[in-house]
């Protein structure tokens, strides 16, 4: 099957391509793996989504073609910085081994690709609550949520006994509404 | 100043703290898990002056989906109603365990906001996404009245300090609103911010006086009888303004929450830019804040980092 079929005909490209397309939500071995991956913590979701895709560079290469994860993570960072090329990365093979044939491809290898598409206006959320909206967004289970019986209380409800008490405001005397005007300080 | 009494409300984030309005040392916060877009709800009851941090739980009640607004009785003192994202609110008496003592199903969206009524103490209100507002009595299983005008989400309701009859609704349709529970339609509409509105509240000795909040970050003080313009404008907040309090102590000091994490105390009666106080110890969004009606300066914040902080504020003027 397709573990072993050619990547010879393929150009680097396609294959990086062919990776990103691949519909992971519908592969049930990976969403599996894929659960004890999301179980653990990290330090932030940067390193969460790097363990992500080195789950699947690992994935793609075992069962499909091989994709080296340094390879794949310096095609992305051109794709997102650079219209696409069909030539662009000609001289990079992916595979398991790295084999990356130049020294100046090497210094991108360390920078993970980090789009600045966050508006200025908007309100940093928490890392947390945007992979929740991902898992979410994709269908995804969201882990440890209770079903809670709904039901009503069997018991009786309590007496009250107390009167209620005043309020702080509720002890002024009537007629504030004459001074009612917002003082303007300025 | 004190130290800052703390509790976690481990898994859950803060939605809304609600102090009691018959016991000065209790409070309660209404929290949801996975940030309110999934999962379970939790109301706590909490006693001030106690645990090693200075507040203890002393009743937690788990829902289905996450808590969104809670207001105490003002005629029980052992009940206290919540609003959920489920559409439901539920009515819980705090002598029992595990389950609420009434349940009502309207609502179609999230309910944001839940008020009881501070003068007919009988009834509250609810105001939900479904841009419907209801008025409740917790004796009858249906809702005694619907309200359909906002023409987008409905994020907070206010009532009148002093008429039992009269509440304010604010609005993602940049609409501020003040009903008469005896009229069927509004009777007076305010177009208070050039975005939604998350926030409001009712000034407790200006009668003419609301206070909004809004995702344009400022918060705006508003004299019904002069509608075309805010009276004031208080800058300072970074992001949205998710709530305000009026003082129940003091005419002109205002607290307001924030997605900046900050929680700040204005002084509508000082010059400059008005800030009194700014609370920074919260590190995600702060969704609640309330002011004890008992201690002066007393302060509650609920935040998105699971944090209850409750501080003293120094030093605030009691200008009425």
């Amino acid at each position: 099957m397709s573990a072993t079929q050619s990547h010879t005909s393929s150009s680097p490209d396609a294959i990086f391509r062919e990776f990103t397309a691949y519909n992971w939500d519908k592969d049930q071995r990976f969403q599996q793996g894929l659960q004890s991956i999301l179980t653990k913590s990290y330090d932030d979701s940067a390193k969460k989504e790097e363990a992500i895709e080195k789950a699947k560079c690992f994935y793609y290469s075992k069962f499909f073609r091989p994709i080296n994860y340094l390879q794949y993570l310096k095609w992305k960072t051109d794709q997102s910085s650079a219209s696409p090329s069909p030539d662009m990365s000609n001289d990079i093979m992916p595979t398991v081994a790295s084999q990356s044939s130049t020294g100046e491809k090497e210094e991108k290898n360390d920078i993970l690709p980090q789009p600045s598409e966050q508006k200025v206006s908007e309100p940093q959320y928490p890392r947390s609550f945007q992979e929740l909206c991902e898992m979410v967004a994709r269908g995804e289970e969201v882990p440890g949520i209770r079903t809670i019986p709904n039901k009503i209380n069997e018991a009786p409800p309590s007496e009250s006994h107390l009167a209620p008490r005043r309020k702080p405001w509720e002890t002024k005397p009537e007629g504030a509404e004459g001074a009612s005007a917002v003082q303007t300080a300025d | 100043m004190a130290a800052v009494m703390r509790y976690r409300t481990a898994g859950y984030n803060g939605y809304s703290i609600e102090y009691s309005p018959f016991f000065e040392n209790r409070i309660a916060c209404a929290s949801a898990a996975n940030f309110g877009i999934v999962g379970n709800g939790r109301l706590w009851v909490l006693g001030l002056g106690a645990g090693p941090e200075g507040i203890d739980v002393e009743k937690v009640y788990d829902t289905q989906d996450g808590l969104f607004d809670c207001a105490w009785s003002e005629v029980h003192e052992n009940q206290i109603v919540t609003s959920s994202g489920d559409g439901s609110i539920k009515l819980w008496d705090v002598t029992l365990p595990d389950f609420p003592v009434r349940n009502w199903s309207e609502h179609t969206r999230e309910v944001f906001a839940v008020k009881w009524n501070l003068v007919k103490k009988d009834t509250f209100i609810s105001g939900s996404w479904d841009q419907t507002i209801k008025l409740w009595n917790p004796e009858v299983p249906q809702s005694l009245t619907t309200w359909q005008e906002h023409t987008h989400c409905i994020y907070q309701t206010a009532w009148s300090p002093t008429s039992g009859d009269i509440f304010a609704s604010a609005s993602g349709d940049h609409t501020l609103k003040v009903w008469d529970v005896r009229q069927p339609r509004s009777v007076q509409t305010v177009r208070a911010h050039n975005a939604e509105i998350l926030a409001l509240d009712w000034n407790k000795y200006h009668p003419n006086t609301l206070v909004t909040g809004s995702v344009d970050h400022s918060v705006k003080v508003w004299d019904l009888r002069f509608p075309d313009r805010e009276a004031m404008v208080l800058l300072g907040h970074d992001y949205a303004v998710r709530r305000v309090k009026c003082s129940p102590h003091s005419g002109n000091i205002i607290a307001s929450a924030s997605y900046d994490m900050t929680m700040r105390i204005w002084d509508t009666a000082m010059g400059g830019n008005r800030l009194a106080h700014v609370h920074d110890q919260h590190t995600e969004f702060v969704l609640g804040v309330d002011m004890s009606m008992f201690f002066e300066g007393q302060v509650a914040t609920c935040a998105w980092d699971e944090q209850i902080n409750v501080i003293q504020i120094p030093g605030l003027s009691m200008k009425h």
